[in-house]
């Protein structure tokens, strides 16, 4: 069962970075002006595709769905409670709690469905998809390098994980996305100096998972595991 | 005025904005930019009214202002140099053309993206991807259902959990506040597995998902809908054939097919406005009925 999920999960890795290989050689040589935009646009949906055909195609049971849900559900409810405090949000401590206690393609779905629904309420824009995707991997990466067995001991390291994953990675991707939609080349100068403008807010988003996964890490990943106990859920990864 | 567009099949809503949005973020043309952003700024303030002028002047505004004093800072290609700055880094003409030209992309974007949250509810979003991801659609509704029933439990337990103590200062509520965090979590999670247990009960899982949806196909659909594949089709051909083509460096050109410039144009144009065609047109036919 395990070994045929990691073939899975592999495959699916695989093929996304084929497609996106092909996609970026496409854009090269066959377009000139926007081509980084549809590029990575393509290379974003092209990586959703495999992660939705796993979910949908292992049939998840009602269990699975239903958790899943409730930790989506926990993560919108935390970025509407905190609408006020730009940036400062929990929900990306929230999606690295689901990876690390559910499994990576389970965190992958908490981060990237988090992102579309509370966009749902608070606004869709040109940043759902790369919203989505940031918080997706954060979610995936998440499961790769942690598990939930004794937790305590490792709590610094998640946060430290924390941090940087939403100052580099998410802070990264979504910079990169306001740099292609404005800017017609992406040379060293305008990148870096967006990547500095970016800074002061991708900061507060850093400090701010650090902060939540300091404060409530612990005790919903003891919750989590309890309910795994509790009523034999296996997620299977 | 009516909002006839919004109650329209969720296809026709859906193929309009994807139509509409994918040309304004690839297409940099001016003229089809300036289309598409009165076609946003008319449709939005028939939709909300003076409030798109308030999200317009206080977010949209000063991102695009950043955005056309970013290009020509620090893009230095093009031909025409008006002046050089103090790194010796030459000031062009075309760079702060492709600045405006690329501020007024960013606004229509975000102005579209303003109808589209108004128009597409998740009623809708569901209804469209319903069929190709049933889990993940699943998923998206239990959550649109739990949102308000957490916000609420919070607040129940948070009442209940503030009535045993006399004085509330701040570090008190927040201790409070994280008390009925952890509880809420709780009772959700168990909650969860009682849900779930209910639809396997019920039956989930034991043959293909259905969706319930109260959405009709009817004729006026049909007919916007076709005119919407019309016009997409209508445009791609002249796109492929260069009808909006511009360029800006090193210098500005721009496609010089009157024709195809112009299929290109009344094409998208009418994509653009289909919506507040489409409200008028209701609107009158409501007037001259009555």
């Amino acid at each position: 069962m395990n070994a045929k999920k990691l073939i899975n999960s592999k495959t699916a890795a695989f093929f996304s970075v084929i497609f996106s290989a092909l996609l970026i050689g496409a854009g090269v040589f066959l377009l000139k002006d926007r081509r980084y935009m549809l590029i990575s646009l393509g290379i974003v949906f092209l990586s959703f595709v495999p992660f939705a055909m796993i979910f949908e195609g292992r049939k998840p049971r009602a269990r699975e769905i239903t958790v899943t849900a409730v930790m989506i559900a926990i993560g919108v409810v935390g970025r509407a409670a905190f609408f006020m405090v730009p940036q400062f949000k929990p929900m990306t401590a929230v999606v690295i709690i689901s990876g690390i206690a559910l499994g990576r393609e389970t965190g992958f779905a908490v981060g990237s469905m988090s992102a579309f629904v509370s966009n749902m309420l608070a606004g869709q824009g040109p940043w759902t998809p790369w919203q989505m995707f940031a918080l997706g991997l954060i979610g995936f990466i998440s499961g790769i390098i942690f598990t939930d067995r004794n937790f305590q001991s490792k709590k610094i390291l998640v946060c430290i994980y924390g941090f940087f994953a939403s100052f580099v990675v998410y802070g990264v991707i979504l910079d990169t996305s306001s740099v292609m939609m404005t800017v017609y080349e992406m040379n060293f100068q305008t990148v870096l100096s967006v990547y500095l403008l970016g800074i002061p807010f991708n900061l507060i988003h850093g400090v701010s998972t650090f902060l939540f996964l300091m404060l409530i890490g612990n005790s919903m990943i003891r919750k989590l595991s309890r309910i795994k106990n509790k009523f034999g859920i296996l997620l299977c990864n | 005025m009516y909002n006839e567009f919004t109650k329209c099949h969720p296809f026709v809503n859906f193929f309009c904005f994807l139509f509409v949005i994918t040309v304004t973020v690839f297409f940099n043309h001016p003229i089809i930019t300036a289309v598409s952003f009165a076609g946003a700024m008319i449709y939005g303030i028939t939709l909300l009214g003076s409030k798109i002028l308030k999200y317009f002047f206080l977010f949209v505004l000063p991102l695009c202002l950043l955005c056309g004093i970013f290009n020509p800072v620090f893009n230095h290609q093009g031909m025409t140099i008006l002046f050089y700055f103090q790194d010796g880094n030459p000031l062009t003409m075309e760079s702060i053309v492709y600045g405006g030209v690329s501020a007024l992309l960013l606004a229509s974007v975000l102005l579209w993206f303003v109808s589209f949250n108004q128009v597409m509810d998740s009623d809708k979003i569901i209804y469209l991807f319903g069929r190709v991801v049933p889990s993940l659609a699943t998923v998206i509704t239990m959550v649109m259902r739990l949102v308000p029933m957490y916000a609420c439990h919070f607040k129940e337990v948070y009442r209940l959990r503030a009535l045993e103590i006399k004085k509330l200062n701040i570090y008190r509520r927040i201790r409070i506040s994280l008390a009925s965090v952890s509880s809420t979590t709780t009772w959700a999670l168990e909650n969860a597995v009682f849900t779930a247990d209910s639809m396997t009960a019920r039956g989930y899982g034991s043959s293909k998902r259905s969706f319930y949806s109260d959405f009709v196909f009817t004729n006026r659909d049909f007919i916007l809908l076709s005119v919407i594949i019309l016009t997409a089709a209508v445009f791609s051909v002249s796109a492929v054939m260069g009808g909006g083509y511009a360029m800006y460096f090193p210098y500005i050109k721009m496609g010089d097919n009157h024709l195809l410039n112009m299929s290109a144009y009344v094409s998208f144009g009418l994509a653009c406005f289909l919506p507040v065609f489409f409200n008028v047109w209701e609107e009158l036919k409501w007037r001259f009925m009555k």
